[in-house]
């Protein structure tokens, strides 16, 4: 079967990172500005309300975050979008908690930390949040995590015309599972993506999957140390191949990302 | 706001702490006013959180289901007395 | 829309395959035990696999979740269906979406009973392709040598249900010419603590629907089904999936939303994506934990939105509520009365709940169904429903 055309107009971007707290701030490191003195502490983001804030981990905050950025950017009512939200690597501070108590004597887990430790806590919390009822779709897809899931967000946004908001999110490992998963870096990033006929000024993507076996995550243009860093070791930054294109935006370009082990997607901007 | 004693007081600190309240300080949250709805603003989570740091700290069980709970989490003045009581 | 089902296989307490889980349904026979997880001294039941820990021979990809995965894979017809498609497709062209909540969790948590005296992992437990939420597709990718996209869905208790819709759409959009979805889940100390300081669970069997329920039995179970677009294969169970719907309550993280306002949302999509009224449902298998809560949330919304003439039930005092493995277990159940006939009873179940009204009772009926619904409802009021039809 002829695969559907799988185009999108992305309508709004968010991003939050340590030395970033804007889609504009990001670009200018990109673009090789300095980075700033000091890191970023936060995000708070106020559009959880505070009962929620309070008890809100990192990856939830990073993710609401981002989430927010690109709704605005966008100018599109949050609750409008069916959302798809990602992590790599998951929350690995409460992992770390829940693992330590229960190897412990007193194995009481507190119920707060139980519930915020599921997948889809930042997904909830964006929901609860912003008031959205539409579906909020939490994933994972280790090195590949961005791919498939702008593939997958594509796919509804264009075989069932709806606008998608797609937030990629992780951060950093905590210390007993950093020999084996190493990041040590804050990412978070987001679209807000439209049906290609959307009446909208934005850049047009285009994803085509291919059959391919020997694919890897293209080379960056940025020769930031920290970009770099960012790039190889946090999944949910692998966007930033797309990113460099959608900053750069001249004329059609293409970026070729692994999918998995058997296929590539091709995403072209223009 | 009415004055905390000093197990309120106690009982107040240990609230701040398990539940993250940022804006606050122990000594500020007033023994009378309603702990859940239009007081402070807490929730069931918050109840079952509280639950275990006092079921840790004074070794008393408060089960969500039992009949004196709800009267127990009505206050800060009612649940330190609650606490006092089944010590 | 419409999708072939072309094969489908259960593993969990109630029974290792589908016969076996068949066999339980109709004999009655819940899978459920007192717990007796090392480890935990909760007074409550437990849906255990037992044959589980007899898989222990997957070396870098050893975990109890993976075992699970991999024990369930070997029931039926599974790995002859897919291994035929694979060859007939190419590996590329099979896709491939699990569902899980706990991934592989029950390995770090042992990991960290067993780190070294500078408290890190031993070497035994440096397994980065099981430490991480991808897990469960990335073994199972290895187990069935399928190289086309692989997602893992985690959204807790509606995970392993939200697998069908994303399988379905890979297939509209003309990706992948197969899909196998699946999800699993095992017993583990998170789960059993976690739930426990939620106060959700039960000392007692689980009764869903009961005025006198009192709380969950965790569950563990893997199922896997496979997924291509209609008429594409003569050899297809004679099922299909016809609607599904996805919603969030938009309310709290682990409470649902107290008007099921979710619920209704994802209930109705998947009718209206089935072209379907409420009337023409024969039987949904509900999502039924035996929360004080959700039950009679879900309970009343059925008597909103369904005639008498829909039977309801909830299988969980079979197997237990086996979180991110729940949708495909419970879809399987329901998709199976198109083969059976037989609708399974709410087992368990003595007394109504006094504020409910809908069509349930704890015996089964003989029925020819043309339309089975199924309900899975997660924390963070992750919410999704699933339409399975007879094919023409």
């Amino acid at each position: 079967m002829q695969a559907k055309e799988l185009k999108c107009k992305i309508a709004g971007i968010g991003a939050w990172g340590s030395y970033f707290d804007s889609w504009e701030a990001l670009q200018q490191l990109l673009g090789g500005e300095p980075l700033p003195e000091t890191s970023n502490k936060g995000p708070k983001p106020t559009i959880i309300p505070a009962n929620e804030r309070r008890r809100a981990p990192l990856p939830v905050r990073l993710a609401v975050e981002s989430s927010w950025q690109a709704t605005q950017s966008a100018g599109i009512e949050p609750s409008a979008l069916t959302c798809v939200f990602v992590s790599g690597l998951g929350d690995t501070d409460l992992t770390d908690y829940m693992c330590k108590t229960l190897a412990s004597e007193h194995k009481e887990l507190s119920p707060t930390k139980f519930h915020n430790s599921v997948h889809n806590a930042p997904a909830g919390y964006w929901t609860i949040s912003t008031g959205t009822m539409s579906a909020a779709n939490s994933v994972a897809g280790y090195e590949e995590s961005v791919s498939l899931t702008l593939l997958e967000a594509m796919i509804q946004c264009s075989t069932e015309h709806k606008p998608m908001l797609i937030t990629f999110y992780d951060s950093p490992v905590a210390e007993v599972l950093r020999p084996i998963l190493n990041n040590q870096e804050t990412f978070a990033f987001s679209l807000v993506i439209l049906p290609y006929n959307s009446e909208t000024d934005g850049t047009t993507v285009e994803a085509q999957v291919a059959e391919n076996d020997h694919a890897s995550w293209p080379m960056l243009q940025s020769q930031s140390e920290y970009i770099g860093r960012l790039y190889s070791d946090n999944p949910s930054a692998k966007v930033l191949c797309l990113a460099e294109l959608i900053a750069k935006s001249s004329g059609e370009q293409s970026v070729v990302m692994p999918l998995s082990k058997g296929s590539t997607m091709t995403i072209t901007c223009t | 706001m009415a004055t905390q004693t000093e197990s309120e007081l106690k009982m107040a600190h240990l609230m701040v702490e398990v539940l993250n309240l940022e804006d606050m300080e122990a000594n500020e949250i007033d023994p009378e006013e309603q702990l859940f709805g239009d007081g402070l603003g807490l929730d069931s989570i918050d109840a079952l959180e509280i639950s275990l740091a006092i079921s840790k700290e004074y070794g008393v069980q408060i089960k969500a289901e039992d009949e004196g709970t709800r009267e127990a989490f009505a206050t800060l003045r009612s649940l330190t007395a609650f606490v006092e009581k089944n010590k | 829309m419409k999708i072939d089902i072309i094969d489908y296989e259960s593993c969990s307490a109630a029974g290792l395959n589908l016969k076996a889980l068949r066999n339980s349904l109709k004999q009655y026979n819940s899978g459920l035990i007192k717990n007796n997880l090392p480890g935990s001294d909760l007074d409550t039941w437990i849906g255990l696999v037992e044959q589980v820990d007899e898989v222990n021979d997957l070396g870098r990809w050893q975990s109890r979740n993976n075992a699970l995965a991999a024990l369930g894979y070997e029931q039926g017809s599974l790995r002859e269906t897919v291994t035929g498609l694979i060859k007939k497709y190419g590996a590329a062209r099979v896709g491939l979406v699990m569902g899980s909540s706990t991934s592989s969790i029950d390995r770090t948590e042992t990991a960290y009973t067993k780190l070294d005296q500078a408290a890190q992992l031993t070497e035994e437990f440096k397994q980065p392709l099981v430490h991480n939420p991808h897990a469960p597709s990335l073994f199972v990718a290895h187990l069935t040598g399928i190289t086309g996209p692989s997602l893992t869905i985690n959204t807790a208790c509606s995970s392993s249900a939200k697998v069908f819709a994303s399988g379905a759409r890979w297939l509209e959009a003309g990706i992948v010419d197969a899909v196998l979805v699946g999800g699993v889940d095992t017993l583990c100390l998170s789960v059993l603590h976690g739930f426990n300081s939620l106060q959700l669970l039960s000392p007692n069997p689980c009764k869903p629907f009961d005025q006198h329920r009192d709380g969950i039995n965790l569950g563990e179970a893997s199922g896997f089904s496979i997924l291509q677009r209609a008429g594409e294969n003569i050899n297809s169970s004679g099922i299909c999936l016809t609607g599904y719907g996805e919603s969030s309550d938009a309310y709290h993280m682990s409470h649902p939303h107290p008007d099921g306002l979710g619920a209704r949302l994802s209930m109705t999509q998947a009718l209206e994506r089935a072209n379907r009224h409420a009337a023409e449902i024969d039987y949904i298998n509900l999502h039924g934990t035996s929360s004080r809560a959700n039950d009679l949330i879900e309970g009343k919304l059925i008597s909103e939105l369904f005639p008498s003439s829909t039977q309801c039930s909830s299988t969980k005092a079979w197997m237990g509520h086996t979180l991110g493995a729940a949708g495909i277990t419970e879809a399987i159940i329901a998709m199976d009365t198109l083969n059976t006939n037989i609708i399974p009873g709410s087992k368990n179940l003595d007394t109504l709940d006094e504020a409910l009204s809908l069509s349930i009772k704890a015996s089964d009926e003989h029925k020819v169904c043309q339309h089975v619904m199924t309900n899975s409802f997660g924390f963070g009021g992750n919410n999704c429903t699933l339409l399975f039809s007879r094919s023409e």
